[in-house]
């Protein structure tokens, strides 16, 4: 694999568009304060700076939809009309519209079915953040959704890889008070520590990668793996041998990697296949790894987030607090409690 | 420059509203069976005259395990385990990081999660387990979970096009590198959401699907789930499987024009039956037969006609629509009608349109009514779903049948 980075957007916790995580990421103001005002069920953190869709019902998009619709925009702002016509658009989601579906449902079920809302039931399937984008942007390519509980964006990738010419590979979710609700009766959110430097809260957002062929000068996707492990304890010395391997593929070794970012949350509970794997891995130690969590709170699209804003600061040249960081050469590293585990390797 | 490898099919399964499995399915389709019938799921006080095809008999031989999952699951399991029994494999698959699984689904675990809000919204305690039937990523990993799979597991979420995208994506996925074998699946369950939204959107037909018919009022909606394994040739080759059938290539284009209506012109259809053909190295005239998408709604039933004229011309092969015998089942229709496919390449006996008795004489292409004995080398499925996403496979007969 080569994939060139074209373009890239972002709507989420750590800012809307390129511009403001940059400058959060200089400053090293991770937005997990705000986040945490989702504790109390508020729909739409981050609507007041999303403009409505000029699109039939953009009034009636969801948060998800808007999020979307803004990453995958920005990430094509500087196509031509013609690459925009032949774009093809993978999008990865966990839950979808959850507030089309909620809307949905709860009319049906105050109303007894007599007052079936049509809207809310087209912008609820999975495709409808896909679909809308290709409409926005008249994208007549190859068009997937894929929906996985994580990972979804570097699955995306895999199958983005698989289509010729440019590619915008978008992954988004919202924040649905329902989904929390449920998450809390489930003592979902139990296991975090009650902790306020904790990154595991709830999110949401969007990102989107503009991928194709790569070219000089750009940031390039060298190797990437997106698979589903047995939920036990991991194999070490298989998954050492399967990072020796995806670095094989990407022709750089250990000593190459200037930093390695994952998914940590900080959640003992939930952080137990990663740390095993790193702590049989002495030459890490040496090596910068950080967390993209604190970026992005939890969320199904969380690693599509993290990804991005490792792209952002590798092009920046440095990570917040890790200020020797070149970011030339980053291993994005994901293993989660769901079974899923992706990895890529990043290079500039 | 290296000729791509050719992408076997070494098993296939399907659970329909005409039966349990692929071969009761297609008997009862070549008899002119019709599964439709009195929606007995769920009630529905607006809807329930509309008659579906659903699934009635029980699907209590699953294990313990899979009957807690969502009724999409355990419909995806049952096809799934089909096709790789079929395939000579167990419950567990050998060299599991070399497996892909991608499965198709547009409601996934919809029935569950109506559950959950009807439960909550009458004050009574509901399970949060339900809610997370919701993912649609769930119908993957439970049949990863099951089969023991560890290369890509994802489920493709495409509306309509959900199951045949699986297929076309699972083949490239061999194709090109990235896996050895994959478990290609579309499942989906009837629910209440479906039932009102395409109520609500004047598209379900009081009289059952009648695809290309010219009373044709609309569709019937029904569930089922459709599976194939496919494998890398040299993989099947060595281990002496039985090939089924080939996938011989597939395409896929975006309308880019309404969130729920097609291009009245079928533009992006034609496309993708174009990108299929391509794919597979031949032209037009080498079609047998095509399994359209043919839903019964005027719409997609004017498009769908328009774009097939275009490609095929003055050659037009047999087309047939089986929906008005087993339904729309949504994410699953693409896998389910490929496995159709499959079997008409396999048997040389193609399925008539049933529920047309009066072809549309607007329409441009006009649809086999009755089956019909005829050896065919290669089929095509169309589907297309919400949105614009459309889907295209072509499938070619295996050696042993030519």
């Amino acid at each position: 694999m080569n994939l060139g980075v074209y373009g890239l957007g972002i709507a989420s916790p750590a800012g809307i568009g390129k511009a403001t995580v940059i400058e959060r990421l200089k400053n090293n103001t991770a937005p997990v304060p705000t986040l945490r005002s989702a504790e109390d069920a508020t729909l739409g953190l981050f609507l007041p700076a999303l403009p409505v869709p000029a699109l039939s019902g953009g009034r009636r998009m969801s948060p998800w939809l808007r999020m979307a619709l803004s990453a995958g925009q920005e990430a094509v702002s500087d196509c031509s009309a013609e690459q925009r016509n032949a774009l093809n658009i993978v999008s990865a989601t966990g839950f979808g519209s959850l507030k089309h579906t909620a809307d949905f449902l709860t009319n049906l079920i105050r109303n007894q079915e007599s007052e079936p809302q049509p809207a809310n039931f087209i912008f609820s399937v999975h495709n409808a953040a896909a679909t809308q984008t290709a409409i926005a942007l008249g994208s007549k390519g190859a068009n997937y959704t894929l929906s996985s509980v994580d990972t979804g964006l570097e699955q995306a990738l895999v199958l983005a890889d698989k289509l010729s010419g440019l590619s915008l590979v978008l992954a988004a979710d919202e924040y649905q008070p329902l989904a929390n609700e449920s998450q809390h009766k489930a003592r979902y959110w139990k296991a975090v520590p009650v902790d306020p430097s904790s990154s595991a809260c709830p999110g949401e957002g969007a990102a989107a990668v503009l991928v194709g062929p790569a070219q000089p000068g750009q940031i390039t996707i060298r190797s990437i793996r997106a698979g589903f492990l047995p939920r036990k304890a991991p194999d070490v010395e298989l998954e050492q041998a399967e990072i020796n391997c995806l670095l094989a593929e990407a022709g750089v070794t250990w000593r190459d990697l200037d930093a390695v970012i994952t998914n940590a949350s900080q959640v003992p509970a939930w952080d137990r296949g990663l740390d095993a794997v790193w702590s049989h891995w002495p030459v890490t130690t040496e090596i910068p790894r950080r967390s993209y969590k604190p970026w992005t709170g939890e969320f199904p699209s969380a690693s599509g987030c993290g990804l991005a804003i490792t792209i952002l600061a590798m092009q920046m040249g440095g990570w917040p607090d890790v200020h020797e960081c070149k970011m030339k050469t980053v291993l994005f590293y994901n293993r989660s409690r769901f079974g899923f585990r992706s990895m890529v390797v990043l290079q500039r | 420059m290296t000729t791509p490898p050719r992408i076997a099919i070494t098993g296939i399964g399907c659970v329909t509203s005409l039966g349990m499995n692929a071969n009761e399915t297609y008997h009862a389709l070549i008899q002119g069976q019709r599964g439709l019938g009195r929606l007995t799921l769920f009630s529905s006080g607006r809807y329930g005259h509309m008659p579906v095809a659903g699934i009635l008999r029980s699907l209590e031989g699953l294990p313990i395990r899979i009957r807690r999952k969502s009724r999409t699951e355990q419909l995806a399991f049952a096809a799934s385990r089909e096709a790789l029994q079929q395939a000579g494999y167990g419950d567990a698959v050998p060299s599991p990081a070399g497996w892909g699984c991608l499965a198709g689904t547009t409601v996934a675990g919809m029935f569950s999660t109506e559950d959950y809000f009807i439960q909550t919204w009458f004050d009574k305690p509901s399970a949060p387990a339900k809610l997370g039937h919701h993912l649609a990523g769930s119908v993957s990993q439970t049949l990863a979970d099951s089969f023991g799979i560890q290369g890509l597991v994802t489920t493709l979420s495409t509306a309509c096009a959900s199951g045949v995208h699986a297929v076309v994506m699972g083949a490239a996925l061999i194709r090109q590198g990235a896996a050895r074998r994959v478990l290609a699946c579309g499942a989906d369950s009837l629910s209440r959401m479906t039932l009102n939204g395409f109520g609500s959107l004047l598209i379900m037909d009081p009289a059952g699907g009648r695809p290309f018919d010219a009373d044709r009022r609309g569709l019937s909606l029904g569930e089922a789930a459709g599976a194939l394994v496919l494998e890398h040739e040299d993989e099947a080759l060595r281990r002496k499987a039985r090939i089924l059938a080939y996938v011989a290539g597939g395409g896929n284009t975006c309308d880019a024009y309404h969130p729920s209506a097609p291009d009245p012109e079928g533009r992006g259809a034609e496309a993708a039956m174009r990108q299929a053909l391509v794919e597979a190295g031949i032209g037009p005239e080498k079609i047998g037969y095509v399994n359209a998408h043919g839903t019964g709604t005027p719409d997609n039933d004017r498009a769908e006609s328009l774009a097939l004229a275009r490609v095929f011309a003055n050659q037009q092969p047999l087309i047939s629509s089986t929906k008005g015998a087993i339904g729309h089942t949504l994410g699953a229709a693409g896998a389910v009608e490929s496995v159709i496919c499959v079997q008409a390449l396999m048997t040389s006996t193609l399925p008539g349109t049933i529920g047309c008795s009066c072809p549309d004489p607007e329409l441009p292409v006009k649809p086999l009514l009755k089956s019909q004995t005829q050896a065919v080398c290669f089929t095509m499925n169309n589907a297309f779903g919400f949105g614009g996403n459309n889907g295209c496979a072509v499938f070619a007969a295996a050696e042993s049948a030519r």
